[in-house]
């Protein structure tokens, strides 16, 4: 089974993507399932129109798709309303934060009391990474470190130039899972594999962003061994999302 | 055939294994690519331990010199050495026969808008040679800061390398919607990026780049594939390829 373990639906100024988009795409590359989060206004600010649309893309196509919730911190307490809504009410088993839409660093406090009560609610905490400076990989080990029982994921593997935090201290971090989507080619891939880990390796796409067929064409070039591959196409994601209840 | 507009000559780059010459060219006869830009990694590094790009300026010319109608050689200079690196952009095109520059700001540290930088672009703009630049990487490398490059060198086409990458590829647009001689290069880039830099600019402001052999014998075919999966018409899709570089350097391909 290959799951896309990150992909978005909703729209910016630059580009729009339906649910009927991303399932055109995802047959299009024979991906099985998709994990979705909110984009643009429903990443930024208005969180519960982008939660109510990923609840509905997964109540309609249960089979496809997995929706993350979203919360800017900046709502604080109206922040972690919504977030136990997204969870207990909308059934979403993850949280994707945007440090630099969200406008907010990783490391800040104001993000504490949200990573916190992810955590009671069992959800994995999906981050992006790679744009400084609010969005380092460091930062995020911070975090992580701080929360062992958390569960991370930190989105791009820090991206172009930040990659390089990743094979040097990554290794430590054992509850922080890489995803692919826009590192830049398949050896910062292939690295990280040997250095932090097959069994933490989850392929993306960042859909629309990205073209799902062009990132799974990436790992595809590593030829990797089949059970290996598998790991990272779709077995860890599920084995995660499995572990936050994902298919209950 | 295609022209890839970024590769770099390394053996062996800090813990980085590179390729010989002769493993590039295996790798585009692998991937359909029949001639690749030509520059240096280590010639491009500033401080203590700084390559001596004079060096390595011979020895990419002598590397595509080797080759014929595989290369294209790019001379590197750091601009900080003010006189010195004017000096080296003229020997290096009229004595090694460079056909431009590589500069890496990030890694030669210096801002892409100092006045070192600006003078370096005014010697390109006399020489009438394009600049392939680094771009994306704060805070010496923003696709603004090179834009001030191109404002000053209009006869020098300023080719944005990685279009900005993830972060600022939204700056690069708009370098490149004010000046009209700055390209944009696709290696590092979103998808989206390159589709809408084709939409709002026109195909003819794209160029295709791989970054080999940075990222590993795979990544040309990536790169590549990127273009491919954007499903442009064909006609963009071989400007993107080959099409606009081979206009900028006047060579023709030797097959279709």
């Amino acid at each position: 089974m290959i799951i896309d373990a990150h992909a978005h639906i909703g729209s910016t100024p630059y580009v729009t993507q339906t649910v009927e988009d991303l399932l055109r795409e995802l047959d299009a590359a024979a991906v099985d399932r998709a994990v979705v989060c909110p984009m643009g206004a429903e990443l930024a600010v208005r969180n519960r129109d982008g939660n109510d649309r990923m609840a509905a893309a997964m109540r309609a196509h249960p089979d496809r798709l997995t929706g993350f919730a979203t919360v800017n911190p900046w709502w604080e307490a109206e922040a972690l309303t919504e977030l136990e809504r997204a969870v207990t009410q909308l059934g979403l088993p993850g949280l994707k934060l945007h440090p630099v839409l969200q406008g907010f660093q990783i490391d800040d406090d104001l993000v504490l009391p949200v990573v916190e009560r992810a955590i009671e609610l069992g959800v994995v905490i999906y981050v992006h990474t790679g744009t400084p400076v609010l969005a380092l990989p460091l930062q995020l080990l911070e975090l992580a470190s701080r929360y062992p029982e958390g569960k991370f994921i930190a989105g791009h593997m820090g991206g172009a130039d930040f990659y390089v935090d990743v094979p040097l201290s990554f290794p430590r971090a054992d509850n922080v899972w890489l995803e692919t989507s826009l590192s830049p080619h398949a050896a910062y891939v292939e690295e990280a594999l040997t250095t932090v880990g097959a069994e933490r390796m989850l392929f993306g796409s960042d859909s629309p962003t990205s073209r799902i067929a062009s990132e799974l064409f990436k790992i595809g070039l590593l030829e990797l061994a089949p059970e290996v591959e598998a790991q990272v196409l779709g077995g860890n994601a599920h084995a995660l999302l499995e572990s936050v209840g994902a298919w209950r | 055939m295609i022209l890839d507009a970024h590769t770099h000559l390394f053996d062996r780059f800090e813990y980085l294994e590179g390729m010989t010459a002769e493993q590039m060219i295996a790798t585009m006869d692998g991937a359909g690519v029949e001639t690749a830009v030509l520059f240096t990694v280590k010639g491009l590094l500033g401080g203590l331990n700084a390559g001596d790009y004079r060096a390595t300026n011979e020895e990419i010319a002598e590397t595509a010199a080797r080759f014929p109608g595989r290369f294209i050689p790019f001379a590197s200079v750091n601009p900080r050495d003010g006189d010195a690196a004017l000096e080296e952009m003229e020997r290096a095109v009229k004595d090694l026969g460079c056909r431009g520059f590589k500069l890496h700001p990030w890694w030669t540290s210096f801002p892409a808008n100092s006045p070192a930088a600006l003078d370096v672009a005014r010697q390109g703009d006399r020489l009438e040679v394009p600049f392939i630049i680094h771009s994306g990487t704060p805070p010496t490398s923003t696709p603004l800061q090179i834009a001030e490059m191109a404002r000053v060198a209009p006869r020098a086409t300023l080719i944005l390398a990685h279009m900005g990458l993830s972060d600022l590829w939204k700056e690069a647009l708009h370098a490149a919607a004010r000046y009209p001689n700055i390209l944009l290069e696709t290696c590092g880039t979103p998808s989206l990026a390159i589709q809408i830099a084709v939409d709002r600019l026109g195909a003819d402001r794209v160029v295709y780049g791989s970054d080999m052999p940075f990222g590993g014998h795979s990544n040309v075919r990536f790169q590549i594939q990127k273009i491919r999966d954007l499903g442009l018409p064909e006609a963009s899709e071989q400007l993107v390829l080959s099409g606009n570089m081979r206009r900028l350097l006047g060579i023709e391909s030797n097959t279709q």
